[in-house]
């Protein structure tokens, strides 16, 4: 029998909007027809609308960890209201009657099979699969213009040096954001999107924190380059070089890798279980993208991935937004990018389960119980000035406390004592919550937390995103 | 190894960055740091690197080059750096973060749900009121993450939302974010400072919580003017401060005494009354008055109807002008203040013999047309929600001798007689249609009546008018009411009162649809039709004559709750109503109201068939 909870089919809809109207469709009576397959893995349905005919949808479950909608309303969002109303309504307990499966409906499953039979009929007849074949002449014009534009980047980066970051105005700026745009025409996203960044420090209001910011920036751009460049001239040397799959050099580059690339490269995980245990979304304005990031226990494996779902401004309309992620999310396939300890992770299709005491038990195994060994692999990453800024770290503490300056910190068991703070990298503050979380929580917990090195104070600040203690998971973010 | 030099270093290599690194050559400050580093640098080589790379950048080079190397040695620097940061917190005590008292908030909201919210309260822009009046309605504001901003929502600058979050979201939190409420007032802050404080009054202050009314004094003594007054009126509940309420209470400042006179109110002790009651007879009557109005105490008040009484019973001698008008009013306004919200036998019998017999205070008789109505629908109103038959038998007495208070003795015999009484005292015998036309005071009574009638059968339901359902119609009222309002042609009241049942009614509304073809009727008139319990037949004919004598040259749209009525068209009827209407379609002007009747046409063709 189909099992729906609210949560899951919340987390189906593309976006809060979706939600309330297919909530509102069911409250409002709106559907005429509510039928279920014998078989009970598909929904469908009539729902008046405000034109003449009714809307004919249907949620197919056939293959149960990616449901398919359909409808005949002509919204272009997947699934629409309707087909989520549908599936409120199952989840509701609404009486759904029996029905045959609708022709329509039919021939599309057939059609869908099919599909799946002669992919995996080529799957196996050509089993070792045709390596790809690379245009030589191309790829060398094209590591030949990243080359060049590399070039071009460093001259403005140390003319920028040369002049001071005290001379900028708004017009450097302009120049920054212009030449950023040249950068993405020589395939150099990555660079591209690293240059806005500096021009968008260099417009901030705070002048003081926005240098220090800026001069960290222009650090980067220049270990960016020096190894861009190595990279690139080792691959323009020897074509048949396969991308770099275990730094993240091509990501700086502006690689979006696919999936099959990463399967290639040995990065698929096995039916992994992974539990959010935070979630945030922020406008990246540098790269015009709203960026949903969410963090994931890999159960059982005791490491934090990273979930990046990039929504640029212009298409955010028509994308779906992630949203919190409550359920033990069960995955076929997870496919891992190139990365330091939260290393981004891709999934698709997956199948919700609730969470457990042995998950939470899980949690609380993950954790590490020093501060210190935690904070040396931070450090360890932060080395790397390529490798992610704010690493985030599962750690157990004891109790936390109040600092006599008035600051949080978290107390291990061995009494050694970690800073609490808010941190540049993201978009909110979570400490002030500490005081309104039920107090029985800061003992003996485990901490979500991201840290940052502060350049200007020389300090390693730890922000808490989640306290988790026993089956109690106390979001501070979403 | 020294991260205190590095950091040194970090923050030069900073100002260089700042000033630009042509600059750099021979730089004193980074000259001086140089031996230190090669001093270090005997011992490990990352800091010899860092010490050559120091001296290569004060020392002479292309420009170029020394950028380049300003960048290589603050690479260099920064990943050192990253390896070396402070993590362990000082002064760490034994001490919980102090909780909020707020256990019982939660965190199981989605990002989707919180973040619609924060938004809302943290941005400009339309639609914000409702998303954050239904969030607060759907009890989002129990996760605790919403809490920062439920109180930045003080500040807002749509003041409609901060008002909001005053009256309900903040108090919903109960008193035990008082402390802090408190420990983020600002003293010398505007509006949001007087808006928080008027949270804390209204949760009131835990006795027991010395630091909160030490912060509350403090802003009372200390605060910007506002503030003052709005901490001073939190203070009403607290024996402690009833010297200092006293002393306030004779501030200079003026906004100072509102604050302590609201908050004596409250206090309500014997030295707190005789300071009202002082205050209420000098100078300071009307925030006097407020303040009694806000907390109306059974003493103050039975102190209060005396003077009331001795005042409005006062003989005048001189002149009747202006002047004495004014000052007359005066002292009598500031009761009507007082008593706005005011219960009391006292006040009662006063009002009674007020309604009663007029004649015996004579102050009413100088007062100005609009004072005195005020003054005597304060007495009247009273009564009507006094529910007693006495009170009854003087508004009746009194509606007889002015039409003006009709509707106190309206709604007090509604509520206490049988719907026939009602009819029979209002509508029934003894005025009939004749004396209608002819008395002037007669028409008056009715356009009262009429008026009357329209707020008791339509309710506001938030901004819209609702008739009463039918149930309460037929349970409530009279029957004949009707049958008499068809006579005078009231359609809207006709709407609100159609029963099943009333011969009347039916050649009435044909009438109307003969005679007049203004949308703002036809609701009315289909509204009267769905509730008179016609058939579907009647109800169909006479919404096709509507249709056709509609001028559909000039008509520019199709209302939607036209449309509706004709997609209700039972299936049966769909064929011949779409006979009837596609001739119309085809008169009208606009291609808008062409297609959507075509497509209302199509519709109900559809329906026909499928019926078939």
């Amino acid at each position: 029998m189909l099992e729906l909870t609210a949560s899951y089919i919340d987390s189906l809809a593309p976006n809060a909007a979706a939600v309330k109207n297919g909530r509102g469709l069911v409250q409002k009576n709106k559907f005429v027809k509510l039928n279920i397959s014998e078989e009970g893995n598909l929904l469908f349905g009539e729902c008046s609308g405000s034109g003449k005919s009714n809307y004919v949808c249907s949620v197919d479950f056939v293959t149960p960890d990616n449901p398919v909608s359909r409808c005949s309303c002509p919204s272009r969002q997947f699934p629409c209201k309707h087909a989520l109303g549908l599936m409120y309504a199952y989840a509701d307990g609404t009486a759904f009657e029996k029905a045959s499966v609708p022709e329509d409906v039919a021939s599309k499953r057939e059609k869908a099979e099919k599909r799946e039979e002669t992919k995996a009929k080529k799957a196996s007849e050509d089993a070792p699969a045709k390596p790809k074949k690379v245009n030589k002449a191309a790829l060398k014009k094209k590591i030949g213009q990243q080359l060049e534009a590399l070039d071009e980047l460093e001259k403005i980066v140390l003319s920028l040096v040369r002049g001071g970051l005290g001379t900028t105005n708004a017009r450097t700026v302009k120049d920054l954001n212009d030449h950023a745009k040249r950068l993405g025409g020589s395939y150099l996203t990555g660079a591209e999107n690293e240059l806005r960044r500096l021009a968008l420090l260099l417009e901030q209001g705070d002048r003081e924190q926005g240098y220090t910011y800026a001069a960290e920036q222009l650090t980067l751009l220049n270990a960016f380059i020096k190894k861009g460049r190595a990279y690139l001239q080792a691959k323009q040397e020897d074509p048949e070089l396969a991308p770099d799959a275990e730094s993240t050099i091509e990501e700086w580059l502006g690689r979006a890798w696919q999936l099959s690339e990463l399967k290639e490269a040995g990065r698929v995980t096995e039916n992994a279980e992974l539990l959010q245990l935070a979630f945030y979304s922020y406008r990246d304005e540098a790269r015009k993208e709203f960026v949903d990031t969410g963090f994931w226990l890999e159960l059982g494996r005791e490491r934090v991935h990273r979930t990046v779902q990039y929504r640029p401004f212009k298409a955010a309309k028509h994308m779906k937004e992630e949203d919190s992620f409550f359920s033990v999310a069960k995955i076929a396939e997870l496919y891992r990018y190139p990365g330091g300890m939260n290393a981004r992770v891709r999934f698709e299709g997956m199948l919700p389960r609730e969470a457990a005491e042995a998950d939470y038990e899980s949690v609380r195994s993950a954790a590490s119980a020093s501060i210190a060994e935690a904070v040396k692999a931070v450090k360890n990453q932060l080395k790397d000035p390529l490798a992610d800024r704010s690493p985030v770290v599962l750690l157990k503490a004891s109790r936390i406390a109040r600092t006599e300056a008035g600051a949080f910190a978290l107390v291990d068991e061995s009494g050694a004592a970690l800073e609490l703070g808010d941190i540049y990298r993201l978009p909110q503050p979570t400490t002030p919550l500490l005081p309104l979380v039920d107090p029985s929580l800061l003992d003996d917990c485990a901490v979500l937390a991201m840290f940052e090195h502060r350049m200007d104070t020389g300090q390693l600040v730890a922000q808490p995103l989640t306290l988790i203690q026993g089956d109690r998971i106390m979001r501070l973010l979403y | 190894m020294s991260t205190t030099l590095l950091q040194e270093l970090q923050g030069e290599l900073r100002r260089l960055y700042i000033a630009g690194s042509d600059l750099a050559a021979e730089d004193f400050r980074l000259k001086k740091l140089e031996p230190k580093l090669a001093q270090l640098g005997e011992r490990a080589p990352v800091f010899k690197r860092m010490a050559e790379d120091v001296a290569a950048l004060t020392g002479p080079s292309e420009p170029e080059a020394r950028a380049a190397k300003l960048q290589d040695v603050s690479l260099l620097l920064n990943s050192v750096l990253s390896t070396q940061g402070r993590t362990a917190a000082e002064g760490v005590t034994e001490e919980k973060p102090e909780s909020a008292g707020l256990a019982e908030l939660t965190a199981s909201h989605s990002y989707r749900q919180l973040a619609e919210v924060q938004n809302a309260l943290s941005t400009s822009g339309g639609g914000r009121y409702e998303i954050v009046t239904s969030a607060y309605q759907q009890g989002l504001f129990r996760d605790l993450r919403l809490f920062p901003f439920a109180v930045k929502a003080l500040n807002d600058s749509y003041s409609e939302l901060a008002d909001y979050a005053v009256r309900y979201i903040l108090p919903s939190y109960g008193r035990a974010i008082v402390p802090y409420l408190l420990e983020g007032l600002n003293m010398q802050g505007g509006r949001e400072e007087e808006r928080r404080l008027e949270v804390v009054r209204r949760l009131g202050v835990d006795p027991d919580d010395k630091r909160s009314l030490e912060r509350l004094v403090a802003a009372a003594e200390e605060g910007a003017d506002k503030v003052r007054a709005a901490a001073i009126a939190c203070l009403g509940s607290h024996p402690d401060f009833e010297e200092r309420l006293l002393e306030w209470s004779l501030d200079k400042k003026k906004s100072v005494r509102e604050g302590a006179l609201a908050a004596l109110a409250v206090r309500d002790s014997s030295a707190a009354r005789d300071r009202l009651y002082e205050a209420f007879t000098g100078k300071d009557a009307v925030p006097a008055a407020e303040a009694i109005g806000a907390a109306p105490s059974a003493d103050m008040i039975a102190r209060l109807v005396p003077l009331y009484e001795e005042r409005l019973r006062r003989e005048h001698a001189g002149e009747d002008d202006r002047k004495s008008k004014d000052k007359l009013w005066k002292e009598l306004e500031p009761f009507t203040i007082a008593f706005r919200h005011a219960k009391h036998p006292e006040l009662e019998r006063l009002f009674l013999d007020m309604a009663a017999s007029e004649q015996d205070y004579p102050s009413l008789g100088r007062l100005d047309f609009s004072e005195h109505l005020r003054v005597m629908n304060q007495a009247a109103g009273y009564l009507e929600d006094a529910d007693t038959d006495e009170a009854l038998a003087v508004l009746q007495a009194l509606e007889e001798r002015d039409p003006l208070y009709l509707q106190f003795a309206f709604h007090a015999t509604k509520r206490l007689r049988p719907a026939s009484e009602l009819y029979d005292r209002y509508a029934g015998t003894g005025r009939g249609r004749l004396r209608e036309a002819v008395s002037k005071k007669a028409q008056q009574i009715q356009k009262k009546l009429i008026e009357t009638l329209r707020e008791e059968v339509y309710a506001y339901e938030g901004y819209v008018r609702k008739r009463l359902p039918r149930e309460r119609v037929e349970a409530e009222w009279d029957r004949r009411w009707l049958g008499w309002l068809i006579d005078r042609n009231e359609l809207e009241l006709v709407a609100a009162m159609a029963v099943p049942g009333e011969p009347k009614l039916l050649p009435y509304l044909e009438q109307q649809i003969e005679r007049s073809s203004n949308n703002y009727y036809a609701d009315y008139i289909f509204t009267a039709l769905d509730q008179g319990g016609f058939d579907e037949d009647t109800k169909y004919e006479l919404l096709m004559r509507w249709m056709e004598r509609k001028d559909w040259k000039k008509t520019y749209s199709v209302y939607r709750d036209e449309s509706e009525l004709l997609l209700r068209i039972p299936d049966r009827l769909a064929g011949s109503a779409a006979d009837r209407l596609e001739p119309l379609a085809k008169e009208a002007r606009t291609e808008y109201v062409k297609e959507t009747m075509q497509e209302i046409v199509h519709s109900l063709r559809r329906r026909a068939e499928s019926a078939n």
